[in-house]
């Protein structure tokens, strides 16, 4: 079997910069594809699964040592966790039960005793603020942003719900504001 | 709203100066810190500082303060872990309000004793599972809860930080942190009670949003990247919840830091607590930093360097805060703690079930559903 996931840029990368960061000490990997992209069970568990397991073991230089994994019953869901002989672990999220309004996502975060190399976003998911809620018709990034679930909308409606919980305060210059820009605009 | 009165026993858990800060620069904040207990000059001056111009008494001792403040109704455990058992039984004995810093006792034993000495208790006991107070997770909740999400098919949760050790160096003592030392496996040279025991939220987090109960634990410890800490910065854990849900955590102090005796950042990010869950008719994600801001400053704590900060959130209602909640309690406005003294012992189970999996190298079975609240 081959593994075509060893010329991935972001594998790549990691390896080109392990040796600004010191020893590597964890690694996770995240596999996140949708419903309609989902393999079957065989491919999933051993191919694609198999082929990260194995990007993990080149990225620790050392052999399996131990590996706990458990699968969702009825979905490509797996959680798994690798142990090598020289103690390095490697976390995998893999994800193909995902609303099909959903990307595909493939992240490696690897720490190191003196740094770290990622592709993963620092804020949400697809670098974006607040929440995602995902089904088959669509999907949402909201801001929950109080602890009524019934603010949550886009960034806009946010916003504007929030000024009406706490009152907008008037613009004190308005008038000189507004002529500023009607000159601006209108010239 | 009055604010209630309470004593504080200890600064040595991190999360006390923010107590101390809210005190001291929130108007309407909850709480009126009487007197505050430090055994230790150096995190005494700390306190000192923090509540500067505010009227507070300060004592060495904590029991000398509880007697020199009977009329104090509230009591905060802000010690180490390892004295949080006899700060509650002594407060228990005295009738007071308690609110426990987030790990009640990682000893099981002394847990056991907790909910015996508290069944009946007629005043609050609340644990600090400050996780419950953010409305993206209360929303996780609600989703869940209606079915809007279908059945549960999968849940990730990430709480993975920065060690607190270099500016609490207490924390990375094994045995004031777990409140013994026990090797992280037979014959390692690092122990139980380092980013494990500093995170309960997602053991506790998925048993509240989901309702389930787990049921059998298997975990990872790699080799600390900090090779001066005593305690472990890295363990993740997956298995099942009653039901066969598959779960994964990880409760890691993978984000590193400068290594100086303050807290800096190194990793721009200081917590990152991504929650996942999928259901059979939908998929909802979030993060702790769910209003990320880009923030570079040559006077910031961690200076010149590019750091991730939440932007701020509207408060509509204080009862709805983690110390209003507590407030609102003792004055017997709400029936029930936010988080109870049993949620906390609950996540403890969790936390040692993955401690014992890293230390035998297998699959610890729970009884699931046996802990299920009464």
């Amino acid at each position: 079997m081959n593994n075509p996931w060893l010329n991935w840029s972001v594998f790549l990368s990691i390896g080109k910069h392990a040796r600004f960061c010191g020893e590597l000490c964890s690694v996770r990997f995240t596999w996140e594809r949708p419903r309609k992209s989902a393999s079957t069970e065989k491919v999933f568990i051993e191919e694609s699964f198999l082929r990260f397991l194995h990007l993990a073991q080149e990225l620790a230089h050392a052999p399996l040592k131990k590996l706990h994994a458990v699968k969702a019953q009825d979905a490509n869901i797996l959680y798994a966790l690798a142990e090598f002989e020289n103690r390095v672990a490697a976390e995998f999220e893999m994800n193909e039960a995902l609303p099909d309004s959903m990307p595909d996502v493939f992240f490696i975060k690897a720490n190191f005793t003196g740094g770290h190399v990622t592709n993963q976003p620092l804020g949400g998911h697809f670098d974006e603020p607040g929440s995602i809620f995902a089904d088959e018709n669509g999907l949402s990034l909201f801001t929950v942003d109080s602890c009524d679930p019934e603010i949550a909308g886009g960034v806009y409606d946010t916003v504007m719900k929030t000024a009406e919980l706490e009152g907008a305060p008037e613009i004190p210059d308005a008038e000189k504001l507004l002529a500023a820009v009607r000159k601006a605009v209108y010239r | 709203m009055t604010p209630i009165k309470i004593l504080v026993a200890g600064i040595a858990n991190p999360h006390i100066p923010g107590y101390c800060r809210g005190f001291a620069n929130t108007p309407d904040y909850p709480w009126q810190i009487v007197a505050l207990a430090e055994s230790d000059p150096g995190r005494m001056a700390m306190a000192q500082r923090l509540l500067a111009g505010k009227e507070v008494k300060f004592y060495a001792d904590w029991r000398t303060m509880l007697d020199a403040h009977p009329e104090v109704e509230a009591f905060q455990i802000g010690s180490d872990n390892k004295y949080h058992f006899e700060m509650f039984r002594e407060c228990i004995a005295r009738g007071k309000h308690i609110y426990s810093t987030k790990v009640p006792t990682m000893d099981p034993e002394e847990g056991e004793e907790l909910l015996k000495l508290t069944r009946d208790y007629p005043k609050t006991i609340q644990v600090e599972l400050e996780l419950h107070f953010r409305p993206q997770f209360r929303y996780a909740r609600e989703l869940v809860r209606s079915g809007r999400l279908g059945t549960i098919r999968a849940i990730y949760l990430s709480n993975v930080s920065q060690s607190p050790c270099n500016y609490f160096p207490n924390w990375g003592d094994p045995e004031l942190s777990y409140g013994k030392v026990v090797p992280i496996r037979p014959g390692a040279d690092y122990f139980r009670g380092g980013a494990l025991t500093d995170h309960p939220h997602p053991f506790d987090m998925i048993r509240w949003i989901t309702g389930l109960e787990f049921a059998e634990v298997c975990a990872v410890s790699a080799k600390n990247q900090r090779s001066h800490l005593k305690v472990e910065d890295h363990v993740a854990i997956t298995g099942k919840l009653e039901g066969g849900v598959p779960f994964f955590i990880n409760p890691s102090y993978s984000n590193l830091e400068e290594k100086v005796p303050t807290r800096r950042l190194l990793w721009p990010k200081s917590l990152e607590c991504n929650l996942k869950i999928t259901g059979d008719k939908g998929y909802y994600e979030t993060d702790f930093f769910d209003k990320p801001m880009y923030l570079v400053g040559k006077d910031y704590v961690s200076p010149d360097r590019l750091i991730v900060e939440n932007a701020p959130r509207p408060v509509r209602n204080q009862s709805e805060t983690l110390e209003g909640s507590f407030a609102a309690c003792v004055r017997g406005e709400r029936a029930k703690p936010e988080s109870s003294l049993r949620d906390g012992l609950e996540a403890v189970k969790v936390m040692n079930a993955a401690y014992d999996a890293v230390y035998r190298d297998e699959t610890v079975y729970l009884p699931a559903g046996k802990c299920k609240e009464e």
